[in-house]
């Protein structure tokens, strides 16, 4: 006989309770294990995606909406450190000829041979030719297209020049070609490519690079730069290795050698940085700015549509140096004598041609009228005024032809006729001497103004100068160039590396931890596991409790007793956490199953995959191992102490449960009334000792009432409502002090308990006599009923009004978002009749910089998210502030993003994202690069209520303008529609921004699309609750079943007595819906509490009839199982036998 | 094993502090090596404190026991439990037995606790269980049993550790006339073979007919009434 052999018999003999205890510490183990491999298989699958979006691709070169030469993207790997390709990347509607399928933002890679070899796609090699297109497999089955068919492309047109620019014409944003599929490609063959952090499948189509470059009638450019680099080689490396391969052609700049040398931009005007830096090296070069102005008027005539320049220096007699083209470098570059004049402000130099045109002479003022171009295209028409200085002559006025920019549907035209400006033309104002003028002299400027005039006038967010003009006898073309590329900074014209892969991988790892989020949700699972171990164990112990009496008085040692039982513990213990980790496996299978398929609304993805790392399931094991000892040890501490004094085994049996059926307590159960006090021995100081942890149980209960007051006042009189954790933890602290306070009440000295000679009476007496039971009743209830109703609470209904402004949807109908933006502002008169749109309808366009979705949308944690700009007017009055910032105005709050705070930039975002999407508080900073290669920091000042804005950040078009020049067009709008029939409007809408892939939703639907994300989250949670209030249920069947048995003599004595069934019946329900009414109200008040700002908000959409059914299904559970229970079991006891028994 | 017992008495508290009952006065005793003693009184006399109080699981408030001459209050928790393991011997009104373990299992329990060689306790556990009448049974359950076999094995528990004490409080009161005396006698062979002192309380005359002197206590005071 050996300890061993005690235990395996003891094991063997009680194997039901056993098992049972084991079970509870299964469930625990499932959960704890479950959410670890959750957690690491969603770090994989990100992983995974990550390397499927990017194959070998490790960074990217890009310039912004630049393109450069593709020779730079070759170029960049010259020095053997890593490879590179060029990419022409633009994006495209794909439709079906013939077919109502239309695809939009579908992103097109214009690639050449290279680009495989540094994607390193590995299952075999792919060519595309002219008219060829290779897809994604996504984007084949959304088509329903194969290999072989054709699909019509139509092609967002990128060129050098930014959209929006003044004068260029907005006609040609697309291009259509039909192309054949030449393959479809796997995610294994890169049919994923994407450079955004998300785990969302892209729609990729991929074709020939030089074909995409022959049809933008672009050459041999490219816009950005793939690269596989080594793990080592940092972005800042690659950039400075790279450096060396730019070349001024790169940042479009033009050098044309004529008398001087122009240097132009493809851009039209010159950006501000490129500007500085050529006029800080070439200290002689003349900076100018030409602007094509509506009229040149005097007195009653008007020159209709010039050239006017603005120049510092103008040289009168411009003689041109003894140059040929061919010639050596320094053949001409002696300076040559000049006749300058300095321009004055409000003084205007004009060409022969104007003064006869207009009957103007030196003296005579002069009215120039010219349009100011607002970003989205809205004119203004501005005029100044002038006088007349000097009058050249044409031959003189024809050597400054040059000054006119390049501008396509202008520079290449025939006659005035065939201009295309992007500016409204008043073709009956054109003259046939103003054609004449054009044949003649093209856009050789009429009139020029001081510069820095003009650049008052017309200076814009994309440069203030068109045209550096060099004196040719200072250097040559070869020599601009070569400083040029060396004085110019790349990264100050948006060249930047970006660490694509290191990024995305940290994207995955910042995002939704979903192992937190499990092993959160399941945290009540756990406990009401380990409580279910510790109730079965109590149970299981107090079967044993006369054995364990034996044993002390057999003289066994506390520490033999203890190990014996700790021993048996483990046993269990260890049966329970390896059962647990193969239902973890299930488990973890499972919710990954639902999340591929049915839970979809938040991963976005469906190629989620299991794995599990030994890892983590050796913790999840010891973790296990450590809760389910902790439990099952104390419990057994508890029992060993308890029965230490061994006295009570010789006493008769008949006085050992302390109690009568008289409801009288008998003088040895005072003894043993508060077991929890029972550790405690010494009879001398018991009695204060015993007062003394009383009064600390009931001083912790009101601690944690009045913090939880605390809070809910301070909360209350600050409208914190958008503060959930906050409200959490007050419901919290309520729950624990009730709980506590509940601990306090059922282990009170039962004299102190008054009491009458009545069922009522009798059935009290019962829940005083054994208060552990019945406190881990109420906890268990209490428990999963205050999820369960804190997930009810915060399941929102779908919002069904779309007019109320103060909501979600700002009072807007539709969100549309387009693959081609829209440059015009749609709410101009000549727009809408342009376009033919209904006049009804108002439209508020959001410009848009960056296209990260920092949306609950998106499980990676993005940094900078996409940003959309707008006339903060148009949002006045629109939409809910939950959280506000010391800048944020209180009476119009979107006024406060036009202001700008030390160049700090003011932003709003919807508050769930700005906790969650960034994990950031209002307060904080987001910072962009933009374009100049500058650091821009958006201030967050405001967190709006859940919106459709979600996923982005809010600034002022003006701020935009200033740091995000280039970002030009909407590419989002949203669409107020009260009074118009929706149904024909979405189809006109749909019809007439066809050619931008436009994409509609109704605000409700988006709205809706977000809501389903936060509602799928509660749905795990509330079926995690409802398992926890099943645990709690099991819980209270098992201690009335086993209470019961029990029982069964004293049952059988009450019927002796003359009780009927029904005094029976109730004197049962009685006890267990005390402690069932007990555990509900708790767990329910305390939830209250802790979603009351969900009551309190106008615009949480509350679901009360999900409330009220998830409250009636918990009390008609309780109900039945407090009826069942004893009907059944009063039923099953044989009254002679149980009275023998006795 | 001698027992003195001097002037001890033993008063109950509620957990109030409130005294509830005094149970044993001033009672002096002298129970002299291998002596049978049968302690008699009505329920709720102090018979069971004062087995209690003999056998080391509970402390008298004032007044000492002197095993031997040796007393135990001088004892740390574990040498009091080993002296209670190894000197005393338990025999309950109802056998206790382990329902998980056989007869044989049961019978060596006693012995876990300290290193006693396997070999000579399962042979005195052989020797016990025979001498019990029931080593045909000793691989049966308890459960398989009758009462009074099961009581018998409790008599083999108590006696396994070669105790010179064996405190028995109404070891016939859930048995049989026939058991009941089957046990007594069984007891008294112990006795005298094995020189045991024994101490029973009981109700029953005929268990106190077995006995050498007869007690009976009332009001906490003991008197001697054979």
């Amino acid at each position: 006989m050996t300890p061993l052999h005690l235990i395996v018999r003891t094991l063997r003999h009680s194997k039901g309770i056993n098992l049972a205890t084991a079970a509870g510490i299964a469930i625990a183990t499932a959960v704890v294990c479950g959410a670890l491999i959750i957690g690491d298989s969603l770090q994989m699958s990100l992983d995974q995606i990550v390397a499927h979006r990017l194959g070998s691709i490790s960074h990217t070169i890009t310039a912004g909406e630049r393109i450069f030469t593709k020779d730079f993207g070759r170029e960049t790997a010259r020095n053997g450190q890593f490879v590179s390709a060029p990419v022409l990347k633009t994006e495209a509607i794909a439709s079906i000829q013939g077919s109502n399928i239309r695809i939009n933002k579908v992103d097109v890679w214009g690639v050449d041979s290279l680009f495989q070899h540094v994607a390193g796609i590995p299952v075999r090699e792919f060519s595309i030719g002219d008219n060829e297109v290779a897809i994604s497999e996504n984007l084949a089955g959304r088509l329903m297209a194969d290999t072989g068919d054709f699909i019509l492309l139509r092609l967002r047109k990128i060129g050098p020049i930014p959209s929006n620019t003044p004068f260029v014409s907005e006609a040609e944003q697309t291009i259509t070609r039909r192309v054949k599929i030449a393959t479809i490609l796997s995610k294994e063959e890169l049919g994923h490519l994407s450079m955004q952090a998300t785990q969302s499948t892209p729609l990729n189509a991929f074709v020939d690079l030089d074909w995409l470059n022959r049809i933008m009638e672009l050459g041999q450019m490219a816009n950005m730069v793939v690269v596989s680099a080594r793990q080592e080689l940092a972005a800042d490396d690659i950039f400075t290795l790279t450096r060396e391969a730019w070349r001024p052609e790169d940042g479009g700049i033009n050098l044309q050698e004529k008398d001087h040398i122009h240097l132009t931009s493809d851009r039209v005007f010159i950006d501000h940085y490129l500007s500085d830096v050529v006029l800080d090296v070439f200290e002689v070069a003349v900076p100018s700015l030409t602007y094509f102005v509506n009229s040149l008027e005097h007195k009653d005539r008007s020159t209709p549509y010039s050239f006017v320049t603005a120049i510092d220096r103008f040289v009168i007699d411009h003689p041109v140096p003894a140059m040929n083209g061919q010639g050596s470098e320094n053949e001409g570059k002696h300076e040559p004598s000049v006749t300058e004049m300095s321009m004055e402000d409000g003084q205007v130099i004009i060409n022969q041609w104007l003064a006869d045109d207009l009957g103007i002479h030196t003296g005579d003022s002069l009215i120039m009228r010219y349009f100011e171009m607002g970003p989205l295209r809205e004119l203004y028409e501005r005029e100044g005024h002038f006088i007349v200085s000097h009058v050249i002559p044409m031959q003189r006025a024809t050597q400054d032809s040059i000054l006119m920019p390049h501008l396509p549907g202008l520079s290449d035209a025939g006659s005035c006729r065939d201009w295309d400006t992007g500016i409204p033309i008043n073709l009956d104002a054109i003259r046939q001497k103003d054609e004449d003028y054009w044949d003649d002299y093209k856009g050789t400027p009429k009139a020029y103004i001081s510069l820095r005039q003009g650049q008052q006038m017309w200076q814009n967010r994309f440069g203030n100068l068109t045209t550096i003009i060099i004196p040719r006898y200072h250097y040559s073309t070869k020599e601009i160039n070569n400083i040029l590329s060396k004085e110019i900074d790349p990264k100050h014209i948006g060249f930047i590396v970006n660490s694509v892969r290191d990024k995305g991988h940290e994207a995955a790892r910042g995002g939704v931890d979903f192992g937190q989020l499990f092993a959160a949700l399941g945290i009540f699972i756990i406990i009401s596991g380990l409580l279910l171990t510790a109730l079965l164990l109590s149970f299981n112990l107090k079967q044993r409790e006369a054995q364990i009496k034996l044993f002390v008085s057999l003289g066994f040692p506390r520490q033999l007793i203890r190990k014996i039982m700790v021993l048996e513990a483990l046993g269990v213990t260890l049966t329970g956490v390896i059962a647990g980790l193969f239902i973890s496996v299930a488990y973890s299978k499972a919710i990954f199953s639902a999340l591929n398929h049915n839970w979809y609304d938040i991963v976005r993805t469906d190629t989620l995959i299991l794995h599990i790392q030994p890892s983590s399931l050796a913790v999840g094991f010891l973790v296990s191992i450590v809760l389910g000892m902790i439990v099952v040890y104390w419990g057994i501490r508890k029992a060993i102490n308890q029965h230490l004094p061994a006295r009570r085994i010789l006493e008769n049996p008949a006085k050992k449960s302390g109690y009568s059926i008289s409801g009288e307590i008998s003088p040895h159960r005072t003894k043993k009334k508060l077991p929890y006090f029972n550790i405690i021995t010494g009879d001398t100081t018991r009695q204060k000792r015993v007062q003394d942890h009383r009064n600390e149980i009931r001083l912790s209960a009101f601690v944690f009432f009045i913090a939880s007051v605390t809070i809910t006042i301070y909360l209350l009189i600050h409208s914190q409502f958008e503060r959930p954790l906050a409200w959490l933890i007050a419901g919290v602290l309520l729950l624990l002090a009730i709980i506590i306070q509940a601990f306090y009440y059922l282990h009170r000295p039962v004299k102190k308990i008054s009491h009458k000679n009545s069922i009522s009476a009798l059935g009290w007496r019962n829940l005083m006599r054994n208060p552990f039971r019945s406190f881990t009743i109420i906890l268990l209830l209490a428990v999963g009923s205050f999820v369960i109703i804190v997930t009810a609470a915060n399941r929102k209904e779908t919002v069904t009004n779309d007019t109320v402004r103060l909501s979600g949807t700002g009072g807007f109908q539709y969100m549309a978002e387009t693959t081609v933006p829209i440059l015009k502002n749609l709410n101009q008169t000549e727009s809408r009749r342009e376009l033919g749109l209904p006049e009804d309808i108002w439209f508020v366009q959001l410009l848009s910089a960056y296209d990260d979705d920092a949306s609950c949308l998106n499980l990676n944690m993005v940094a900078n998210p996409r940003i959309l700009a707008t006339d903060p007017a148009n949002l006045e009055d629109r939409f809910s502030f939950v959280t506000s910032h010391p800048w944020l105005d209180k009476e119009n709050p979107w006024k406060s993003l036009d202001s700008l705070y030390q160049g700090i930039v003011p932003a709003i975002a919807d508050q769930s994202v700005i906790q969650w999407g960034l994990g950031k508080k209002v307060g904080d900073t987001l910072v962009y690069a933009n374009t100049s290669g500058e650091e821009v920091q958006l201030l967050l000042i405001g967190g709006l209520a859940n919106s459709v804005f979600q996923g982005n950040v809010i600034i002022s078009s003006s701020n935009f303008m200033k740091h995000f020049p280039e970002n030009g067009g909407s590419d989002v709008v949203l669409i107020e529609a009260l009074e118009t029939d929706r149904q024909s409007l979405e189809e006109d809408l749909d019809m007439i921004f066809r050619d931008h892939g436009w994409e509609m939703t109704t605000t409700l639907e988006k709205l809706a699309g977000f809501n389903s994300v936060e509602n799928t989250y509660l749905q795990i949670f509330f079926l995690m609750g409802a398992f926890a209030m099943l645990l709690g249920t099991i819980g209270m069947v098992v201690i009335m079943a086993k209470s019961m048995i029990e029982r069964r003599s004293e049952i059988a004595l009450l019927r002796s007595l003359g009780y009927r069934m029904s005094h029976l019946i109730r004197l049962f329900f009685q006890e267990y819906a005390t402690l069932f009414i007990a555990g509900i109200l708790t767990g329910t008040l305390s939830a209250l509490l802790a979603t009351l700002p969900n009551f309190l908000m106008a615009n949480q959409n509350i679901s009360a009839a999900f409330m009220t059914a998830v409250l009636s299904v918990l009390i008609m559970n309780g109900i039945v199982w407090m009826i069942v229970i004893p009907v059944v079991m009063i039923k099953r006891i044989k009254l002679l036998d149980a009275l023998r028994n006795e | 094993m001698k027992v003195s017992i001097h002037n001890i008495s033993k008063t109950y508290t509620n957990s109030l502090g409130n005294i509830d009952r005094e149970v044993l006065s001033g009672l002096d005793v002298d129970i002299e090596s291998g002596q049978k003693i049968a302690v008699m009184g009505p329920s709720g006399s102090g018979k069971t404190t004062l087995l209690n109080l003999i056998g080391t699981l509970d402390t008298p408030d004032t007044g000492s026991i002197m095993y031997d001459n040796q007393m135990v209050t001088n004892m740390s928790v574990n040498e009091i439990l080993a002296f209670r393991n190894t000197r005393i011997g338990f025999v309950f009104q109802f056998h206790h037995l382990l329902p998980q373990c056989t007869l044989w299992e049961n019978v060596l329990l006693p012995t876990l606790p300290h290193k006693v060689p396997s070999n000579a306790s399962e042979q005195r556990a052989g020797e016990l269980l025979k001498l019990m009448g029931i080593r045909e049974q000793r691989n049966n359950l308890p459960g398989e049993l009758s009462g009074g076999e099961c009581q018998r094995a409790a008599v083999a528990r108590a006696l396994i550790n070669q105790p010179q004490l064996l405190l028995a409080d109404e070891p016939t009161g859930s048995l049989d006339s026939k058991n009941a005396k089957t046990l007594m006698e069984l007891l008294v062979q112990i006795n005298k073979e094995m020189n045991i002192t024994l101490v029973i309380a009981t109700h029953s005359q005929d268990v106190s007919g077995f006995m050498d002197k007869v007690f009976h206590i009332e009001d906490g005071k003991l008197a001697q009434i054979r």
